[in-house]
Formats: structure tokens, C-alpha cells, sequence
């Protein structure tokens, strides 16, 4: 199994920073960076989705926890209500499905970076196994000049910059991506991520090689600057799928109109929409919670 | 999710990601072996130990307890005077170059430099040459147990090969893709080769004036040592970490990519290959007509040097990776292995069969 990784991605993404390296006039950083850009860019349709499923998920969550309440003794009865609006355990797993396929790329370019800086010789052996043949000139690079400004890319940072600029751009990226949610527990479930996420990996950094604290600032980094690029996108998304609380029917692609033959929304169907259409329908974002009040009342 | 489940997956996945990034505990240099007397000592892992060679009885280890915080020792030892000399790989800050007494394991002087001492050191009897990660070759006399640094020699990018002293020259191949030829007394430059196209992570070996050492650019090198002039090269199918053997009027030496190749000393044309599982790094070593080769593949090879043909029925499988040079005692092979609680095993030269295992007694089995 961990060869099989290994051929597919670990050994392609380790090439192509060997390569990169080359082509960016020897300087690591700058490899770490442009392949970082090429992965976001490939996996943008798969970031797109599972953002637009956890805002989908998002807006479902009082009409879930209705549906839960209303068939507790029924499970049988409470799936077909939760199917119904879409939020199935088929949806749900849908919706973590683009993030789980995220991962093997995360994972392959961390080892990658981590087999290319070669900071001890069983690295370095283990680098010689797998570079490319066909590539020429490849093995000239090593060892690759791992000092970068201030630091040694191969050791962990003991000016605690690194660390601490992961925690700050993780917590940035994590509170604008995830998404405000109406259901009080999963709201401090996700404040509770929020904190304790950026920690985490700045914990992390602390014994980490540097060039591996650089991929995450500047993942975080794309990350917050492909957040509002697709802005506009997302709040479209979320518009339309908030219409779902008020009507009990998975909400559908057309502007927030409902209706069972129309195809669930995709990142495809997304695309940015002019700025003149974005301002318009400021009544669709509100919350769901609130429309369901004023429904109650009328 | 409840808030407890939370934290406590969250606390378990920070321990996890800060193991992966420890870097410290996990081996990272190859260890190395040697032989004096009725005594074989290896450095591995967070020790240098010495065992008694006929029983495999361990007689001390140093330090005597584990240091979390010190980097792996590493490297072939040597001994100087009463000296076991040997130093600590890449780890943790402040590395050093130890001498400790052969009979007793008391440390008798230690040498510090900033960076690895990755591949050990080689000797004269007076001084010692021992190459560091630092990118100096330094030659310390370590008379009165007060080690002096009498001069260092800086190359361009780390040192992670020792030098081979010969005829009062030093030998030292570069991860900066260039093999030096030094004044041993003086450390002046005689010689500059930049003959290989990437780093040079092995010893050279010299045979009727002829140096041969193989490179990371996947070619081996046969150099006229006075003129420095190429003989001839060979290409290979992977990077060559594995010093050469001569024997027969043979060279012989392995890839990372598991190849051991035989080429003509005189010409470098190849009499024989043979494939390996995964990567050769040890020197290989001969008695007789037949060559002993280990692998990371865990098994020892034991070829006939004129045809390649396996003399025992099937390689012999000690199940971890074998990272350095075997040594020969006699009718045995000590192989030091890595990743395994057991530090070496003795096979016999004639069938192959384990013999006497070197391991700490609760390990023994």
C-alpha cells in the first residue's frame, strides 16, 4: 500500500520539487511554492465542493435537528425525511468525501518536501531510490540548498517565526472557511476547532524542519486568497441553500427556486458571478432560523 | 461531537503530528562496527557499545543511559591509543567526537562541533581526520586526553564520507561533488577533482595507485591517483553509497537501487551483476573467492567473486535492514543491523547459518 503511494504521488510530487528547484534558479522556497499553487490548483473543483457542502450542511442543521426530534423513535422514517432534504448519510459522506481525497495529496507533498530537503543520510538514500532516471541531471541538485533567509529549511525553526505564523494564517483560514452555523452546538464545535486547529499545527511546526512550515504558510496563504476569489461564489451557494430551512426541500441550481428535477448545485455551475448579480438578493442569506420565525408568525 | 471526545482527539493528533516531526528518535545515520581483539564494538542508535566477539556477552555501553536529546551515533569507530573514537550523527545541537577507553567505556574526551559527525573519522596513530556536517575536514590531536584541533580544511558543502589516508595524503570526497587531495601534516589543498557530477558519499579505495569511488550521479570512477586523470567510469542503474572492494582484479560494489555489480579493475568492463531487493550501502567484503554484500533488503549475499553465482543456496534473511559494512572474524561475518533491538549477527562464512547474536540479554532469544 505505501508503495503504491509512493509511485502515484510521493515520487511524482518529489520530482517535480526536484525540477522546480531547477527551473527557480536553485532556491527551495520558491519550489515549495509554485508546486503549492499547481496542488490548489488542481484540487480547487475538490475545495469548492466540500466548502460548498459544509454550507450546505450548514444552513440544513435546524431542519436536520427537527427531522431527528420529530422521528427519534423511527429511524427508518427519520432517514427518508433526512434523504428527503438531502441530508442523508450518503450527503454527508459526499460532502467529506473531496476533503478525504484532499489528504493522500497533503500527506504526499509533506513527505515529498520532507525526502527532498534530505536532512540525514537515510533521507537523502531514500531520495536517491526514487529519483527519476529519465530526468537528467536530477541528482546534481542534492543536496539542495536548504538555507533560506534566516533560516536552515532542514531544521526547525528556533526564532519560533515559522510556528508562529502557522498559527496565525491557520486561524485566519479556518475562521473564514468554515462557515457560520445555526445550530448552537455545531457553532462551538467549530469555535472550538478554530482555536485549538492553529495550535495544534503550530505545535507541530515547533519540531518540524522549517521548509515544512513554509508549504503550510503558504497553503493557508492560497488558501485565504482563494477564499476571496470565490467569494462571491460561495454566498451564492449558501443563499441558495439556505432556502432550504423555509422550504423543507433540498434546495436545487437556478437562483435559489426549488424544484426536484433540477440537478443539485456543483463548483462547475459556480463559476463568479458578476459583481451586479452578487449584491443582488440580500434577503436570501438571511438565516434560516429568523425566516422560520417570520414563517411561524405569518 | 461532544466537547470531550474533541479535545481528546484533538490532543491525541497533536501527539501524533509532533512524532512525526521528532526527529530525533528515529535512526538517521548508518551505523558502523569494528573488530580489536576478543572486542567488537558498534555505534547505533543512542549508544556505543562493546561486546565480547566469541560470546556476543555485552560488556559496557556508553553513555549508560539513553539521552532523548542526543543525536544517533553513527559511523565506523576507530581506535587511537586506548581510544575508541567515534561521533554523533544528525540530532540535536552541540554534536561531538568521543574517545572513550576501550576496556572500560569511560569517556576520556570529547571534540564539539556545531554539525554531524556522520561517518565517523580515520587515523595515522597521532591524529585523528574526522570530516563534519559543517563542511570541514579537521585534524584534532587528541594526545593527554585534551583534544586540539591542529588544523581544518573547509569544502563547500557538508562532509558526510571519511577520507582515506594514504602516503600522508588524505583522500575526501564532498557532498559539493568534489574529491580533495589534502596534506595530511599541513592540510593544504593538493588537489581539486571535480570529476563527478554530484555528491561523493563514500571513502574512496586505493589499489596500485588507483582510486576508485562511485557517486551520486550514478557513475563509478576509476582516477589515476597521482595525476588525477580518469581511467575509466562506469554507468549504473542508481546512485553508488556503497565503497568499492577490490579483490580478484575485480571492483565490486552495490546501487541504492539493489544492484551489485563486478567490473575489471583494469578496464571497468562489467563481469557480472547481480540484483539485490533494495539498497546497498555497505562495503563489501571478501574471503577467498566469494564477496559478502549486504542489503537493506535485510539478506546477505555471499557471491563467487569470478562468476557472481550464490556459493550458500539462498542469501540469508536476518529480517532488518543491514546499513553498514559487515566484518570478517574468521570463519563468522558480523552484520550490524539497523531498526532491530538486536544490534549484530554472526553468520557463518561457509553456510550462512546465524551464529552468535549481539543484543542486549532480555532480547536474547
Amino acid at each position: 500500500m505505501g508503495q503504491i503511494f509512493d509511485i502515484l504521488i510521493v515520487n511524482p510530487m518529489t520530482n517535480a520539487l526536484l525540477l522546480l528547484y531547477e527551473l527557480l534558479g536553485r532556491n527551495f522556497v520558491l519550489a515549495i511554492l509554485a508546486l503549492t499553487v499547481v496542488i490548489r490548483a488542481i484540487t480547487l473543483p475538490l475545495t469548492l465542493r466540500q466548502q460548498i457542502s459544509m454550507a450546505r450542511m450548514s444552513s440544513m442543521q435546524p431542519k436536520v435537528k427537527e427531522i431527528q426530534e420529530k422521528y427519534k423513535g423511527d429511524q427508518q422514517k427519520m432517514m427518508a425525511e433526512l434523504n428527503k432534504i438531502g441530508a442523508g448519510p450518503g450527503a454527508q459522506l459526499g460532502g467529506c468525501l473531496p476533503m478525504l481525497l484532499q489528504f493522500p495529496v497533503l500527506i504526499g507533498l509533506f513527505n515529498a518536501i520532507n525526502r527532498t530537503l534530505s536532512v540525514n543520510p537515510l533521507s537523502l538514500l531514500d531520495l536517491g531510490k526514487h529519483i527519476y532516471s529519465f530526468l537528467p541531471n536530477l541528482s546534481s541538485l542534492v543536496p539542495i540548498n536548504s538555507q533560506f533567509l534566516l533560516w536552515d529549511l532542514g531544521q526547525p525553526d528556533k526564532l519560533y517565526v515559522i510556528p508562529v505564523l502557522v498559527v496565525l494564517t491557520t486561524f485566519l483560514s479556518n475562521k473564514l472557511m468554515t462557515p457560520q452555523s445555526q445550530d448552537p452546538q455545531m457553532a462551538q464545535t467549530n469555535q472550538m476547532m478554530q482555536w485549538m486547529m492553529p495550535f495544534m499545527f503550530g505545535f507541530f511546526m515547533l519540531s518540524s524542519p522549517v521548509g515544512l512550515g513554509m508549504y503550510w504558510l503558504v497553503s493557508n496563504l492560497l488558501g485565504i486568497g482563494q477564499y476571496y476569489i470565490t467569494k462571491p461564489t460561495m454566498d451564492k451557494a449558501r443563499a441558495q441553500y439556505s432556502l432550504v430551512g423555509a422550504t423543507g426541500t433540498p434546495a436545487m441550481a437556478g437562483g435559489g427556486k426549488t424544484g426536484a428535477t433540477r440537478a443539485p448545485i456543483t463548483p462547475a455551475q459556480l463559476s463568479p458571478p458578476p459583481k451586479s448579480k452578487i449584491k443582488a438578493k440580500p434577503n436570501l442569506v438571511r438565516p434560516v432560523g429568523e425566516r422560520k420565525d417570520k414563517k411561524g408568525k405569518s | 461531537m461532544n466537547k470531550t471526545k474533541l479535545l481528546l482527539g484533538t490532543a491525541i493528533a497533536a501527539l501524533l503530528l509532533s512524532a512525526c516531526g521528532s526527529r530525533e528518535v528515529a535512526p538517521n545515520s548508518f551505523p558502523g562496527a569494528m573488530i580489536d581483539g576478543d572486542a567488537v564494538f558498534i555505534a547505533r542508535g543512542p549508544h556505543l557499545y562493546r561486546y565480547e566477539l566469541t560470546s556476543g556477552n555485552e560488556t559496557w555501553i556508553f553513555p549508560t543511559t539513553a539521552d532523548a536529546a542526543r543525536a544517533p551515533m553513527a559511523g565506523q569507530p576507530i581506535k587511537v591509543g586506548s581510544a575508541i573514537v567515534f561521533g554523533e550523527g544528525v540530532g540535536a545541537e552541540g554534536r561531538n567526537l568521543y574517545g572513550v577507553d576501550g576496556a572500560s567505556g569511560r569517556e576520556l574526551w570529547r571534540f564539539t562541533k556545531p554539525k554531524e559527525w556522520v561517518d565517523g573519522a580515520v587515523t595515522d596513530g597521532k591524529l585523528v581526520f574526522a570530516p563534519n556536517g559543517d563542511g570541514n575536514l579537521y585534524a584534532i590531536d587528541p594526545s593527554d586526553n585534551a583534544p586540539k584541533e591542529v588544523w581544518s580544511f573547509q569544502t563547500q558543502n557538508k562532509l558526510w564520507s571519511r577520507p582515506l589516508l594514504a602516503n600522508g595524503k588524505l583522500y575526501q570526497g564532498g557532498m559539493d561533488h568534489s574529491l580533495y587531495v589534502i596534506d595530511a601534516t599541513t592540510g593544504k589543498q593538493l588537489q581539486k577533482l571535480e570529476i563527478a557530477g554530484a555528491p561523493i558519499a563514500v571513502q574512496p579505495t586505493l589499489v596500485d595507485g588507483v582510486l576508485y569511488f562511485g557517486a551520486l550521479d550514478s557513475k563509478f570512477y576509476a582516477v589515476n591517483a597521482a595525476t588525477g586523470a580518469v581511467i575509466w567510469t562506469f554507468a549504473t542503474n542508481g546512485w553508488i553509497w556503497s565503497e568499492a572492494l577490490v579483490a580478484n582484479d575485480k571492483v565490486i560494489f552495490g546501487d541504492v537501487k539493489g544492484r551489485i555489480y563486478a567490473l575489471d579493475a583494469k578496464t571497468g568492463a562489467q563481469a557480472w551483476s547481480v540484483d539485490a531487493n533494495d539498497a546497498i550501502r555497505g562495503q563489501p567484503v571478501a574471503k577467498g573467492n566469494t564477496v559478502y554484500v549486504t542489503s537493506f533488503d535485510t539478506k546477505v549475499y555471499a557471491l563467487n567473486i569470478a562468476d557472481g553465482a550464490r556459493v550458500w543456496k539462498d542469501p540469508t534473511d536476518l529480517k532488518y535492514r543491514l546499513p553498514a559494512k559487515p566484518l570478517l572474524a574468521g570463519d563468522k561475518l558480523i552484520v550490524p543491523l539497523f531498526d532491530s533491538e538486536t544490534l549484530m549477527w554472526a553468520v557463518d562464512t561457509a553456510n550462512g547459518t546465524k551464529g552468535t547474536q549481539f543484543a542486549p540479554a532480555a532480547v536474547k532469544k
